[in-house]
């Protein structure tokens, strides 16, 4: 597999200098994983990187770091224990169960879980870089940012934690339910998803608001 | 110690606790049951936040939650007796999550409740109990 690289000429500190210049230090950057998935939780990360990384650079550690979706599965393992080890990091972690999904829709749930995920962070930030549009219910003051886990290292990261969480969330799921293969496709729409699910039904962390299961009006309504 | 469990389960064809395993051998033949009297079947185990519904079929114009019973002796009460007032509620409020992914049609429904009678593993008798109970009120709908 190609080495993603951060092409040469972006700053991906760009959005965070800025803030720090205005002496705003403690910035965080907020993704999600799993807002498509038919199966399991949606979850959200937040991460503080040191204010000192915008001069000096990611540690070594992190060189490379990039959007979660670019890298391979070892290297967002690699970069999940650097950022949780690391001194001077800080992060949160937190998702939203399929039964809320169902609830009050995935858009909702996101941003639930992106809160939450702010929630733990020990010093409180004093600002957000979301990923995408804006987040109308955020509790802080926010920069929305459009590809933002490409143009932020913030983010990358918190997409990092997401999804590597999220991912081993799927594998221990699979213990729990085998006939999914959970582990393979972590609850995507994968034709091997949509077979197993054709021939067994719905599993209790399958979202029932989701295409393939919800419930259809249509059903109701034909001929006996 | 995942795996070994997976390999034991192989070799013994007990991928399940006995119970659970009960559970789903009643499920099935109650679906089989119903299917054979005509109703239309929809879904099985819907899940809510706040509970769940065993199988979900149509009856004509009427929707049809099914609770399945299953015991493997029938020595001391009817498997439908453990069906109790909370139960209901719980049932009822899971029709009610069930009714708003469908947008709240206007549908007429009713609660069953089919008995599995089980003697040596095997399935004796099916019964089922068209519309045992009202839905729980107070409820909102729409």
């Amino acid at each position: 597999m190609k080495q993603p690289r951060p092409t040469p000429g972006t700053d991906r500190f760009r959005f965070e200098r800025e803030l720090w210049r205005q002496g705003v230090t403690l910035v965080a950057g907020v993704d999600e994983a799993g807002r498509g998935p038919l199966a399991g939780p949606v979850v959200a990360a937040a991460v503080i990187l040191p204010a000192a990384w915008g001069e000096g650079g990611l540690p070594p550690e992190l060189a490379g770091l990039n959007d979660s979706k670019q890298l391979p599965e070892a290297k967002r393992e690699a970069f999940f224990l650097a950022l949780t080890t690391l001194p001077g990091v800080h992060f949160g972690i937190a998702d939203c169960t399929a039964g809320v999904i169902d609830r009050i829709n995935i858009l909702q749930a996101t941003h639930r879980a992106m809160n939450a995920a702010l929630a733990l962070l020990s010093p409180p930030p004093a600002h957000v870089l979301v990923d995408g549009p804006r987040v109308p219910t955020l509790h802080f003051p926010q920069t929305p940012i459009v590809k933002g886990d490409a143009l932020s290292y913030s983010i990358a990261a918190a997409s990092v934690l997401a999804k590597v969480t999220r991912d081993r969330r799927m594998v221990e799921y699979d213990r729990r339910w085998p006939e999914y293969g959970f582990a393979s496709h972590k609850g995507y729409g994968t034709a091997a998803h949509l077979a197993a699910l054709r021939q067994h039904g719905a599993s209790p962390i399958h979202r029932w608001s989701f295409a393939p299961l919800k419930p259809d009006q249509r059903e109701l309504f034909d001929r006996a | 110690m995942n795996w070994w469990r997976q390999l034991k389960a192989r070799f013994t064809g007990k991928a399940l606790p006995e119970h659970l395993r009960r559970g789903q051998l009643g499920e099935a033949a109650a679906k089989r049951h119903l299917q054979q009297a005509g109703l239309k079947f929809l879904t099985a185990n819907f899940r809510s936040e706040r509970g769940e519904i065993d199988l979900v079929f149509r009856d004509g114009d009427c929707l049809v939650f099914v609770e399945v019973k299953t015991r493997s002796s029938e020595d001391w009460t009817r498997p439908a007796a453990a069906v109790d007032a909370r139960k209901r509620r719980l049932l009822s409020l899971t029709a009610l999550d069930y009714l708003a992914l469908l947008k709240h049609p206007q549908v007429k429904l009713r609660f069953d409740i089919v008995e599995v009678l089980l003697r040596d593993g095997q399935v004796r008798e099916v019964r089922h109990l068209p519309n045992c109970f009202p839905i729980s009120a107070p409820f909102r709908y729409g």
